[in-house]
């Protein structure tokens, strides 16, 4: 099934409110399929009885898509089968690497030089021939910058050179834009609507006031909803999916942000 | 200046996250670098913590930082799989022979029991158990797939924090039951052989099974015959048994 409309992550920690939430409600849900795959017993019971109900999106955490470490094609070939068997049409991942000399399980900012470009394109072809479907990367919160390139230049290289997708991530633009000190409005209307397929919107950490950090751990700010009003003027209404990893609050605030996102798409509809 | 090569960078990069003391890289500012260094080690700890909490309770603050601190740096985790960091983690634990981590000798016995209830948790069932009557005296029988003997050196069930652990042999049988809770019955010696002999049951009755047992370990069969029979009856009751 397609996602589209406004979804919400799957967490276990979170199964038994999200279990009862009805389609009028949330219109997808998310998934780290690093979270999903190989899970039997309650958890994969619940997991299954969800997909029955839902269209789900995959949102994959350990492809390491930019590290120099070997490709780990076991594991896409493993993400394509748990995907064929729920019939989940949507894997995104981030333009990113969180593995050197091993996995170390958190992101980090791909040099922005073209030698690296060079090696992401390399991989990202790889991952869509096994994947049978474009490769949708997601921009990344980041709080050291590498390599002289700027971030939009070098996603738009990538993008352009491997024909992957985006999954423009709204709150990471504005991360960024406050800790490289970018324009976030010029970084949005830049990309190409066309590779944008995807959407996420989440909340941040003030660690200082040049430096945000993104934790996914507090509610959505005005500045990061104005920005998905522009994406959505500017490039179209995605599917937009809320993130929210920790200090959950009661599901009926995650609801609210749900039905603010459902607002917005409205209006651009409209 | 010229460009690096962005593995070295990567290289470079890594090491400072995995190894502050390593220092600082030039051109980024340090509280940036602190950032990423906070969030990988705290991003560890919490995996770890979440499996292994007893484990935590049983160690002083400095021993725990330095164990979860060298398993960031030293050890290769090969899994993309994120319940699969314990068992990295295990495998890290077994891995330290000369016990340089320096923790208590029950450590990795207890680390091994914590992991069990996750691995009993998240296994995948092959065959779904379907629910058969069984005759305890004429059936071919044998246990559950989601049923797992272990066997430990200390009586890792029942440590906590500030506790005297001394040694002792202890048999616990974990299992997962159909409403997909897990749950575990301490074994004696025997109850074990006998569930063990189950396990591995593929043409004999309960008869034949504690026949053999008692063949091997020169206990009279009617002395355990009873006693054998009310076990294997609890079990069923448990739905740990089914026909072969």
């Amino acid at each position: 099934m397609e996602i589209s409309g406004s979804g919400l992550g799957l967490r276990r920690g979170m199964l038994e409110e999200m279990s009862k939430l009805t389609p009028e409600q949330v219109d997808f849900f998310e998934i780290a399929p690093e979270n999903w795959m190989n899970l039997g017993g309650r958890f994969g019971k619940a997991f299954r009885s969800l997909t029955e109900r839902f269209p789900f999106a995959c949102h994959g955490l350990s492809l390491s898509i930019g590290s120099s470490d070997p490709l780990d094609v076991e594991f896409v070939k493993a993400v394509k089968a748990f995907m064929d068997e729920h019939q989940i049409q949507t894997y995104s991942e981030h333009l990113s690497y969180c593995s050197h000399n091993g996995h170390m399980y958190d992101l980090m900012p791909i040099p922005f030089t073209q030698d690296a470009i060079d090696h992401v394109i390399s991989r990202i072809k790889v991952v869509q021939d096994i994947l049978e479907r474009p490769l949708i990367l997601e921009n990344v919160s980041t709080y050291a910058k590498f390599g002289d390139m700027s971030e939009l230049a070098f996603t738009q290289e990538v993008v352009q050179h491997s024909g992957c997708k985006l999954l423009l991530d709204v709150n990471n633009v504005y991360v960024n834009s406050i800790n490289h000190q970018y324009d976030p409005v010029a970084f949005i209307s830049s990309l190409p609507s066309t590779a944008i397929n995807y959407i996420h919107i989440a909340g941040h950490f003030d660690e200082a006031d040049d430096l945000k950090v993104d934790t996914h751990g507090a509610p959505i700010k005005d500045d990061v909803w104005s920005l998905l009003k522009l994406a959505y003027e500017c490039h179209g209404v995605k599917p937009t999916l809320l993130e929210r990893d920790f200090n959950f609050p009661p599901i009926s605030e995650l609801l609210d942000e749900i039905n603010q996102v459902k607002a917005k798409q409205e209006v651009v509809y409209a | 200046m010229p460009e690096t090569n962005y593995k070295d960078t990567q290289q470079e990069f890594t090491d400072a996250i995995r190894s502050p003391e390593q220092g600082s890289i030039d051109g980024i500012e340090e509280r940036r670098l602190a950032v990423y260094r906070e969030l990988f080690i705290n991003n560890v700890e919490s995996f770890i913590t979440g499996t292994f909490p007893v484990l935590k309770e049983c160690l002083n603050q400095k021993t725990w930082s330095n164990m979860v601190r060298r398993f960031f740096v030293e050890h290769k985790c090969t899994s993309p799989y994120f319940l699969e960091i314990s068992e990295e983690f295990l495998e890290f634990l077994g891995e330290d022979e000369g016990n340089t981590l320096d923790l208590p000798d029950y450590a990795y016995s207890l680390a091994h029991w914590e992991w069990m209830e996750l691995f009993a948790d998240a296994y995948v069932e092959q065959k779904p158990f379907i629910l058969t009557p069984i005759n305890l005296d004429h059936d071919c029988l044998t246990t559950v797939e989601c049923a797992w003997l272990q066997a430990y050196e200390f009586p890792v069930h029942t440590i906590g924090a500030n506790q005297t652990v001394e040694q002792a042999p202890t048999f616990l049988l974990v299992y997962r039951d159909q409403s997909q809770e897990v749950n575990f019955i301490e074994l004696n010696p025997l109850s074990y052989l006998l569930f063990q002999a189950l396990q591995n049951n593929q043409l004999n009755t309960i008869k034949g099974l504690v026949h053999d047992i008692s063949q091997a370990n020169g206990i009279p069969a009617e002395q355990l015959m009873t006693g054998a029979m009310e076990i294997i009856g609890h079990w069923a009751d448990l739905q740990l048994i089914q026909k072969v």
